[in-house]
């Protein structure tokens, strides 16, 4: 049989090449620091003649499929944590809500991600003993579901960020801040996409909030912003600058906050804001704060919050 | 239910061969096919034995099926690799699925994720900085002929092609790979409605980016990737 890439490559001649395109690989090529064609044409690689042999194909492909199992039960362990987590705190779930979506959409309950454990476990079989590490990470969530151990077992079958963001979230859920920062601060920025960077500075910003560092908070939070202008960043530098103090950013989040407010119910603002600032012991702290800035702001701030209504006269 | 195509039992290898025969017919319908290889695939009792049947012969084409994806989609990866991915894939799904999508859908998902499986695997291995042995240097050598490159820096450069932007990357792969002209470039029409540059400057920005390529520094998705699978058929 004939090696696929051997059929894809019998186009590429070089005399096949458009004449304008080969004149512009011309000049790359006679760059002297240029990384391409910079190889003699007459080194072969060396295409295999023929296809892989069965048995080596088989091994490969089974090897491939313990990855997939790995990476799929790790993905719904620590999907159940972080479900495990937000369901454990409503109100604070709010500021995270974008978190639980970042796969499809489509958050799963903990039921339904039992039952997909039930089936990876259903075809596993035999695979079972060649997948030990798989085999015990699906008895887990039945005998002992804690979020702790949940976790422990998906970071060890797929060790991501994502599993140490949701850490960090378990640790802000069990008041321990300082242990969330920890976690946070494990992770290489370098290593995280667009929107884990968000999520990043997001969860950085609630966890620095709780341990008593409004600015730190309010850098991280504007990051969040940064990356991504969801109300619910405003709403959480928002609350970073009224904690730190800083009114004029204050007032420039409430208004980010008013002029998106239609995608974000006032219900969900109010619990978010008031779970937030009383779990950091600073709703009153908060509330001074808010009676510090300018009428109008006040009240645009306010009002989203539910703290009176919205249709009181300035 | 066709219980007249049953399939063979793991140690009926005369049954298994007719099997395989029929199975690789063209359909009557989609839908009986569907419903053929749904049967098939749920009398192997575990996903190693999935994997067994679908390597013998490549009942379902799915190379074919993988080498196809790869092209509409002007990726630049070993399509024996994917191939395997997609095969392990398959067998994965095969146990959640109830014939819905149908099996060319249902098999271009699993092919999907495969290609995701290999270009997240290279990404992790040019984060670690990992060396590419003799084992790997197929997956990797059409990116050395066609780029004339030295082999260490194949696996950055396969990564950073497949993740231009789709009109470049289309270029490019038309060009390079298929011997088209510039002036013949025809890229789909979802793609030219968003894409209004010209052929020649599409390519050129290709390749500065792939000479821009730094080992370890990975690029990030393309802005502008969606799924062409509508733009084609259209």
């Amino acid at each position: 049989m004939t090696f696929p890439l051997l059929t894809m490559l019998e186009h590429f001649t070089l005399g096949r090449i458009d004449p304008e395109a080969a004149q512009l690989l011309r000049e790359i090529a006679s760059k002297p620091d240029s990384i391409l064609f910079c190889r003699g044409s007459h080194q072969p690689v060396g295409f295999p003649d023929e296809l892989t042999p069965m048995p080596s194909r088989r091994h490969a492909a089974e090897q491939h499929l313990y990855r997939i199992y790995r990476e799929e039960v790790g993905s719904v362990l620590h999907e159940l944590a972080l479900r495990i987590v937000l369901d454990g705190c409503a109100q604070f779930a709010e500021v995270n809500c974008i978190y639980s979506n970042t796969n499809d959409g489509q958050p799963r309950s903990s039921a339904e991600l039992t039952e997909s454990l039930g089936t990876f476990e259903s075809s596993l079989h035999a695979d079972k003993e060649q997948s030990q590490d798989v085999a015990a990470a699906l008895q887990i969530p039945q005998s002992d579901p804690s979020v702790h151990s949940v976790l422990t077992l998906a970071q060890r079958l797929v060790p991501s960020p994502a599993t140490r963001f949701t850490a960090a979230l378990d640790a802000i859920h069990r008041a321990q801040p300082a242990l969330a920062v920890r976690h946070l601060s494990s992770l290489r920025m370098d290593e995280l996409s667009a929107t884990h960077k968000f999520v990043f500075h997001a969860n950085a910003a609630t966890a620095l909030m709780l341990t008593g560092k409004p600015q730190e908070a309010l850098a991280s939070a504007e990051q969040a912003y940064g990356y991504s202008s969801e109300p619910a960043q405003a709403f959480a530098a928002f609350l970073a600058s009224l904690i730190g103090g800083a009114t004029a950013k204050a007032s420039r989040f409430a208004e980010l906050i008013a002029r998106d407010h239609a995608s974000w119910s006032p219900d969900r603002v109010s619990k978010s804001f008031l779970g937030l600032a009383s779990r950091a012991g600073v709703a009153a702290l908060a509330l001074r704060q808010l009676e510090a800035l300018p009428k109008s702001v006040q009240i645009q701030a306010s009002s989203l919050m539910c703290l009176w209504p919205t249709d009181t006269p300035s | 239910m066709h219980t007249d195509f049953a399939p063979p039992g793991p140690n009926d290898p005369a049954a298994k061969v007719q099997f395989l025969a029929r199975a690789k017919a063209p359909a009557a319908s989609l839908q009986a096919e569907t419903s053929r290889v749904r049967t098939w695939l749920r009398r192997a009792s575990n996903t190693e034995e999935a994997i067994s049947w679908l390597l013998q012969g490549d009942p379902l084409n799915l190379l074919s099926r993988t080498a196809d994806n790869l092209r509409k989609h002007a990726r630049i990866l070993d399509p024996v690799r994917v191939n395997r991915y997609s095969v392990a894939r398959v067998a994965f799904r095969s146990f959640g699925w109830r014939g819905k999508p149908e099996l060319d859908s249902w098999l271009a998902r699993c092919i999907d994720e495969a290609i995701r499986d290999a270009l997240s695997e290279d990404e992790e291995r040019e984060r670690n900085q990992e060396l590419i042995d003799d084992r790997q240097l197929p997956q990797y050598a059409i990116m050395i002929e066609l780029l004339g490159c030295q082999p260490e820096l194949a696996r950055i450069l396969m990564l950073t092609f497949n993740r231009l932007p789709i009109a470049e990357r289309m270029t490019a792969h038309a060009v390079l790979l298929l011997g088209h002209k510039l002036d013949e470039v025809d890229l789909p029409q979802s793609v030219c409605a968003q894409e209004r540059r010209p052929s020649r400057e599409l390519f050129a920005a290709a390749m500065s980016a792939l000479e821009a390529a730094i080992p370890g520094r990975i690029p990030p998705p393309a802005p502008d990737e969606y799924d062409l699978s509508s733009a084609n058929d259209a």
